[in-house]
């Protein structure tokens, strides 16, 4: 098992499987409240707003997470705004929003001189570039997160179930929704480093869907996706490794194969149990013997 | 105790996108009252429970729920079972989680709900006929217990003014008679129930107190009262019989277009 141990020998691979831990365990679990409010492009959305806003405070010379954090946030906040306007939904309000910011993000960022923003590892992930810091960073963030899902797991559940209600029995739904775009955005925010921008958006959906097609509780749905993104960081990032290629990828490629696996396997089920029925309806079990004489005369 | 209406509406206009749908809603309902709002299709009767829910798009005048002023925010105690058909079924929970959920604003801050809660809902179900469904998931249940389960939830966070919005809509005989019979207990228990319906002979006919709404309020009364042909025209726009049978109001097609009785005066106006 040395293969599990060797890349220990490098002391940035502690950091980057702490990181994927992290990160995958928190992309799975908002994975499950994304798919089931039907905001499967709501990561891929907030995840390209990054560009602009990294692009934009290195060209003021603010930190990278400042510029992040702020177009994510205002993002998410615009989103919200176009999609309560009858006849928009949310994907039209991510399409546009985002889109654009990641506009800006291309614009600022090739009028920079001397390559001062990394593009290449925004947009794939590179795990050899996560610090302490954003350990430090995406540890704080998923303490927040543990709680607010603790605190708050009911009203979420009952707003993405059924907002009006939820409102008329006296939960504060739009304070829920905010705080599931925040969640949002703070697990993007944490997970574009290792994921990098283009790939983002499949690790809140892929758990999910997965976790959908095995079970219809709603409990359980969040323990599968979150072991879902867990294993999927971990395999990922060995993947990473000894492949040598960018780490979101790979993670995204595991959590792909373990989708099309399951995809396979209940289809295949779903189809047994058919052929069953169908079988036991064309050849019904014989009704017991009729009563014979046990002679005749 | 509650003086004044469990309900008030003071001349209240009402509807979408700046588009009115509801005009001239004065009306009041008093505590402990069972009310049937009854109109056809696309009368309002959605719009007029969601502007008691806060929900709907108020243009004029004011709509108070136990005297307080909606949408001036603050816990009413009000339950409500929306018309079927906005829910997603595909979402995972069980009947009883969904039930549990209706409680979520009195709970605790925590993912479970807590034992007294779920002898709450046990109970609730028990009383409903839903006990042996309750770990079922919310699409394997039929209609009429789908509406009984929101129901349930209505009524799991101890509620004051109960709203159902069609609650006999696309249920079977049975069904219909026994939500008819929980809503009557429920009412005589003390809720104030307020229901919607179209359905003139087998609801509207068999509740204490009617109001015909098409657009604004046009009668309100007792069935006998308020189902008479004048009536029945103008909320409905087509001309009905109404028939006294034993104490009971009936209203009929005072032209059947089909059947043996059939006038043919739909067709050529040959009688
Ligand atoms: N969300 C909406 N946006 C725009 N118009 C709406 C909306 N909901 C309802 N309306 C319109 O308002 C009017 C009243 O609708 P409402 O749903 O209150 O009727 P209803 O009496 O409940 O009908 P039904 O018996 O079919 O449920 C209808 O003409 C409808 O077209
Ligand atoms: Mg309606």
């Amino acid at each position: 098992m040395s293969w599990l141990a060797d890349p220990f020998a490098y002391a940035f691979f502690l950091r980057a499987l702490i990181a994927c831990l992290v990160i995958g365990a928190m992309c799975g679990a908002i994975s499950v409240f994304v798919v089931l409010r039907r905001m499967s492009y709501i990561g891929h959305g907030l995840a390209h707003s990054v560009l602009g806003g990294v692009a934009v405070a290195v060209a003021l010379g603010y930190s990278t997470y400042l510029g992040a954090t702020v177009a994510t946030l205002a993002s998410a906040l615009l989103i919200d705004r176009i999609s309560r306007r009858r006849g928009l939904h949310a994907d039209a309000a991510i399409g546009i929003v985002t889109t654009a910011l990641f506009a800006v993000g291309i614009v600022v960022v090739s009028r920079l001189e001397n390559q001062r923003v990394n593009t290449e590892s925004l947009l794939f992930g590179d795990v050899l570039g996560v610090t302490s810091a954003d350990i430090w960073l995406g540890l704080g963030v998923a303490v927040g997160f543990a709680t607010i899902m603790f605190a708050f797991y009911k009203p979420l559940v009952f707003v993405a179930f059924d907002a009006e209600v939820a409102r008329v029995h006296g939960v504060r739904a739009g304070v829920m929704e905010a705080l599931f775009n925040l969640l949002t955005a703070a697990v993007v925010i944490v997970s574009v480093r290792v994921l990098g921008i283009l790939l983002v958006a499949a690790a809140v959906v892929i758990p999910a869907a997965l976790a959908r097609l095995v079970t219809r509780s709603f409990g359980l749905m969040l323990a599968i996706a979150t072991s879902v993104g867990l294993v999927s960081g971990v395999l990922g990032l060995y993947a990473s490794y000894y492949v040598n290629v960018p780490s979101g990828a790979t993670i995204v490629l595991v959590g792909t194969l373990l989708f099309g696996l399951v995809f396979a396997a209940s289809a295949l089920l779903a189809r047994t149990r058919v052929r069953g029925a169908r079988e036991r309806a064309a050849h019904p079990v014989a009704p017991p013997a009729p009563e014979t004489y046990p002679y005749r005369n | 105790m509650l003086l004044g209406p469990a309900v008030s509406f003071d001349d209240v206009a009402a509807g979408y996108g700046g588009h009115t749908v509801l005009r001239g809603i004065t009306w009041e309902v008093e505590p402990g009252a069972l009310v049937g709002v009854v109109g056809p299709s696309g009368s309002g009767k959605t719009t007029l429970i969601r502007l008691l829910t806060g929900q709907a798009e108020r243009h004029h005048g004011t709509v108070r729920v136990l005297g307080q002023d909606v949408g001036a925010g603050g816990a009413r105690r009000v339950g409500y079972v929306p018309q079927l058909g906005t829910v997603d079924w595909d979402f995972p929970l069980t009947v009883e989680q969904t039930v549990l959920l209706g409680g979520t604003a009195d709970s605790a801050p925590t993912p479970w709900f807590s034992r007294r809660e779920h002898r709450r809902a046990a109970e609730l179900l028990d009383k409903l006929g839903l006990a042996d469904l309750r770990r079922r998931h919310i699409r394997d249940l039929s209609g009429g217990q789908q509406q009984r389960m929101f129901l349930a939830r209505a009524m799991v966070r101890r509620c004051d003014v109960l709203l159902l919005d069609e609650p006999t809509s696309g249920v079977d005989l049975a069904t219909r008679h026994d939500i008819l019979h929980l809503v009557g207990e429920l009412w005589r228990e003390g809720l104030t129930v307020i229901v919607t319906t179209h359905d003139l002979n087998w609801v509207a006919a068999q509740l204490p107190r009617i109001a015909f709404l098409n657009g604004s309020i046009i009668a309100d009364g007792t069935p006998r009262e308020v189902l008479t042909p004048d009536n029945l025209e103008r909320a409905f726009g087509a001309r009905m019989q109404v028939l006294h049978e034993r104490g009971r109001v009936v209203v009929t097609d005072e032209h059947p277009v089909l059947g043996p009785h059939a006038t043919g005066a739909a067709h050529d106006g040959v009688a």
